[in-house]
């Protein structure tokens, strides 16, 4: 399926002023409605009508009756297919869903609902980010289907919901319907991960005792790959037979908490520090080691888990952001 | 496939009109194709491939037309390039504009035929290559044929009445825009401007319409149904022409006798620049005029149908010849036909009146064992002496040479009148039906004292012809279903009726559809008051306004989220409650809002609960009776806050 290139699409949005208007909702969902839907000829609209004035001119010439039935059949069959493309997208309701946290770097993923509050079968609908390909559903009757879009993670922090086209050309590919949705919906970027770990000062409670990430020498199994793993961890022997990729993991001495310190890092920029410590928690929660974390601003006492690791990875996303 | 199955379907009927070998081309091309969809060759062929196609084509095309131009040339290109970009398709780009050339094509089946079925026709391919339309613009996988027919006769339904307005309001222009190329009309069959003999028994086995007529009053009688074309002057002995006249157009004018005849006639387009009207007219419809000859004249081919009123008279008395049309009226080849002409003479020594001659040969055609035939034999350069003499069978135009050359040699003026004669009453339409095969061939002789005398020598031969119309006559020589012998009474009176019945939808469709044009749209018009194309603009505008609305508001309407009774009851009790500072917030179920109403406002527990578990019982539970939801409406609306 080709699409209308961008330049029609941009004067009319020029000309409608779509930016001002484009809806943003507070609410997590929007009905698409009449004010927000825009509806212009595609291309091949545009050689449609040429058709049709070539077949007028053709039926004039030759004043020939059903020449003209032919082509005011047509116009009316062109003119009923904007009702339809409309139509298709008329009182479509999109939802944000969730948005599961991502590390800087990977890409971020937010789900979406869209659901047919109607009778009417809904075709070829396209949701998609600007300049993106689309992914084109179908939604039968008081159907709700669930559809994931993503988009690169570029920065630590909130990561907004960019503004989302929705645009169908169904039935005939003459008209294009379209509209941007702008949901209030972010989706939390952890830092990257540093490649490489280095050995974290941190300070047990009064064991002392320093381990290096993934320092050991010794083999100690596979996990699964992580984002900001070595690649040369990497096990790429038993990549090129599965799709998922494995890190090989080293152990060396084990410990019962880790602090990990924003102070530790002396010497670093502000990014490679938190990139650091995101790395130490990874690490650390991989290997079920208890680690807390102490940022200038605050402190998370030790402890385990996926939630535990959020809170930290929050927290260092959220460093010195709004 | 589809969009294969519904380009074939456009091509078919052109296939016997093009050369052969582009027919053979196009339909090599789409099996191509077509092996290449089953996969049985994989390959498109190479572009260079194509070019060399495509050269031949062309040269092709314009060895057999000699141009590229024109109707028939161009039809040719169109189908040969879309045949090419078939074998080019691969993206849904390629596909889409075959489509668009398949829609081209869908409109030149209708410049050669605008009958009925034509019509559906077009319209059963136009809807196909519509349906393939709507099949690219899906997803591969979410294809499905019965859905997008489905889709595509509702198009065309919602489409329907859009098509009616843009129809008839459609400011039309009257063309055509540009000078047609000459092959614009070729191939249509009717009377000309000469007759040999044996050109009009070619007109007979066509059953093609010519016009029709609606009269006033009463239908006129078989006998005197003469419907008069082209006045024949001029022969070489074989053929008949109209020559050359040097009477102004001025003196027009007869002495009409009995009662006016007034008819409306519907003239289906013949390509010729004349109009037929009932022996003798005497109005002249606006535009045409009115010969010398008594023969309705039009400036321009009649190349659309057209529609006219007429007033004759069938019985009449003409003035005098001048010198020029007496000596055209007596002209003969002196070295042809010998022994015609002696016998001419000779008449006219041992009668001298010319009544009596007149008579005489008429006896003669009678008495003669003269035959009236279909298939006459074929005469060679003395025609009107090998038929009188030897081989006594012919058709109309060959007893009215025959009989026009007895008289010019007897001395008496006379020449041949061509046009038709007769035609079948249709008792549904309430019309006459004059066909092709109705074309007739008579004379005029010139009496003094009477002026111009229709003499109709075919009526000696065969007065039935006259009497009940060519149809009867030959009707066993007509091999078509229409003439089949029906034992039976009731089927045969019953096929009749089905007959006139299409005929009549046909004179409505030619009414109506064909014949539609600038003038009748604007007479049409001016009956509701619009006069200009700005009204008949503003008009078409409000029309289709109003119906795309009317379907917008029908279409959309089902889109909106249905609430049903139970719903509306259930939130008209949230208003109520948001009224007194409870808002349900959207996250919340019923019984969460249920239970913070409660906890802020402890009084309200009872009926709140009750409401509470009734809609959630009505909500979830999935049999329920009116009643129940009665008693929710009544309870959200006694609740007092």
């Amino acid at each position: 399926m080709k699409y209308l290139p961008p330049s029609i699409e941009q004067l009319a949005a020029r000309f409608f002023n779509v930016e001002r208007r484009s809806g943003n909702s507070r609410d997590n969902s929007v009905t698409l409605t009449r004010r927000r839907i825009y509806i212009l000829p595609t291309y091949y609209g545009l050689l449609f009508s040429m058709l049709l004035m070539l077949l007028l001119v053709g039926a004039t010439n030759y004043n020939n009756s059903l020449g003209f039935v032919l082509t005011f059949l047509l116009a009316s069959v062109g003119l009923v297919s904007i009702l339809h493309t409309y139509r298709n997208l008329h009182h479509l309701k999109v939802s944000a869903g969730k948005a599961k946290a991502t590390f800087c770097g990977a890409t971020a993923s937010f789900q979406l609902l869209l659901e047919n509050p109607g009778k009417n079968r809904r075709n070829t609908i396209c949701v998609r980010f600007k300049g993106q390909l689309p992914a084109a559903i179908n939604l039968s009757p008081n159907e709700t289907t669930e559809i994931k879009l993503t988009t690169p993670a570029t920065q630590r922090g909130w990561q907004p919901l960019e503004k989302i086209t929705v645009d169908t050309i169904y039935p005939l590919g003459l008209f294009r319907a379209w509209t941007h949705v702008s949901l209030p919906k972010s989706c939390l970027v952890y830092p990257r991960p540093a490649t490489q770990a280095l050995p974290p000062i941190s300070t047990g409670d009064g064991t002392g005792k320093s381990s290096p990430q993934n320092g050991g020498d010794d083999f100690i199994g596979f996990r699964s790959y992580q984002p900001g793993d070595s690649p040369r961890h990497v096990n790429w022997k038993a990549a090129a037979h599965s799709e998922a990729l494995l890190t090989k993991r080293f152990g060396g001495n084990e410990s019962d908490e880790q602090w990990f310190e924003w102070a530790s890092l002396q010497g670093l920029d502000t990014e490679s520090r938190l990139s650091q410590l995101c790395r130490w928690i990874i690490d650390a929660e991989q290997r079920g080691h208890h680690y807390g974390l102490r940022l200038p601003s605050s402190t998370i006492q030790p402890g385990q888990g996926g939630d535990h690791q959020h809170r930290c990875l929050k927290l260092l996303a959220l460093f010195d952001r709004p | 496939m589809w969009l294969l199955a519904s380009l074939l379907l456009a091509f078919a009927p052109h296939t016997l009109r093009l050369p052969l070998a582009v027919s053979a081309l196009c339909l090599l091309f789409g099996l191509w194709r077509f092996s290449i969809e089953r996969r049985t060759t994989t390959t498109l062929p190479h572009r260079l491939t194509l070019t060399l196609l495509l050269c031949t084509t062309l040269v092709i095309v314009y060895l057999h037309y000699g141009t590229l131009l024109g109707r028939d040339a161009g039809i040719s290109l169109l189908a040969t390039m879309l045949a090419l970009k078939l074998l080019e398709m691969r993206s849904v780009r390629d596909y889409i504009v075959v489509i668009f050339l398949g829609y081209f094509l869908a409109i030149t089946l209708v410049l050669y035929n605008q009958t009925l079925p034509m019509a559906a026709y077009m319209i059963v391919v136009a809807f196909m290559l519509t349906a393939t339309l709507v099949n690219l613009n899906q997803q591969p996988k979410n294809r499905s044929i019965t859905l997008n027919v489905k889709l595509t006769a509702k198009l065309f339904a919602q489409a329907l009445p859009l098509m009616l307005i843009l129809f008839f309001l459609f400011p039309r222009i009257p063309g055509p825009l540009w000078s047609l190329p000459d092959d614009a009309h070729s191939g249509t069959t009717g009377i000309s401007e000469s007759m040999s003999m044996g050109s009009i028994s070619n007109l007979s086995q066509s059953n093609a319409i010519a016009f029709r007529v609606a009269f006033d009053d009463e239908v006129i009688e078989n006998n005197l149904s003469y419907w008069r074309g082209p006045v024949l002057w001029q022969t070489d002995g074989k053929n008949w022409l109209r020559g050359t006249s040097q009477a102004t157009q001025s003196n027009v004018s007869y002495r009409p006798k009995g009662k006016p005849i007034s008819y409306t006639v519907t003239l289906e387009p013949h390509h010729q620049k004349w109009l037929y009207g009932l022996d003798l007219p005497a109005t002249v419809p606006a535009g045409a005029t009115l010969n010398r000859d008594f023969q309705l004249l039009t400036p321009s081919k009649i190349n659309e149908l057209k529609r006219y009123r007429l007033t004759s008279y069938s019985e009449y008395e003409t003035g005098s010849l001048t010198a020029d049309e007496m000596q055209r009226a007596l002209q003969l080849p002196l070295n042809k036909n010998h022994r015609a002409q002696a016998l001419g003479q000779q008449w006219r020594q041992q009668l001298r009146e010319p009544e009596a001659v007149v008579q005489q040969a008429l006896q003669y055609f009678n008495q003669q064992p003269f035959t009236y035939t279909l298939q006459p034999p074929l005469l060679g350069n003395n025609p009107v002496d090998e038929f009188l003499f030897n081989t006594q069978q012919g058709f109309c135009e060959h007893y009215a040479a025959s009989f026009t050359v007895l008289m010019r040699a007897a001395g008496i003026p006379a020449r041949i009148v061509t046009g038709y004669q007769g035609g079948d009453f249709n008792p549904v339409g309430n019309y006459l039906i004059v066909r092709q095969r109705d074309a007739h061939a008579w004379a005029e002789v010139w009496l003094s004292g009477k002026g111009w005398v229709r003499i109709d020598p075919t009526a000696a031969v065969a007065p039935e012809r006259i009497a009940l119309g060519a149809e009867t006559l030959f009707s066993e020589l007509f091999n078509r279903p229409s003439t089949i012998q029906f034992n039976n009474a009731f089927l045969a009176n019953h096929w009749l009726k089905l007959r006139y019945g299409w005929d009549s939808l046909n004179n409505s469709w030619n009414q109506w559809v064909i014949g539609y044009d600038a003038l009748k749209q604007s007479q049409l018009l001016s009956r509701f008051g619009i006069d200009s194309i700005k009204q008949m603009a503003i008009v078409m505008a409000a029309a289709i306004i109003s119906i795309m609305t009317i379907l917008l508001l029908l279409s959309t309407h089902r889109n909106r989220k249905q609430r049903d009774s139970i719903s509306l009851a259930y939130q008209h009790f949230c208003q109520k409650l948001a009224s007194i500072g409870l808002p349900r917030l959207p996250h919340e179920g019923p019984v969460d809002f249920t239970q913070r109403i409660i906890h802020a406002r402890p009084d309200l527990e009872p009926q709140v609960t009750q409401i509470n578990e009734l809609y959630i019982a009505l909500k979830y539970r999935p049999r329920h009776t009116q009643q129940q939801i009665k008693i929710l409406q009544r309870q959200v609306r006694q609740l007092k806050l």
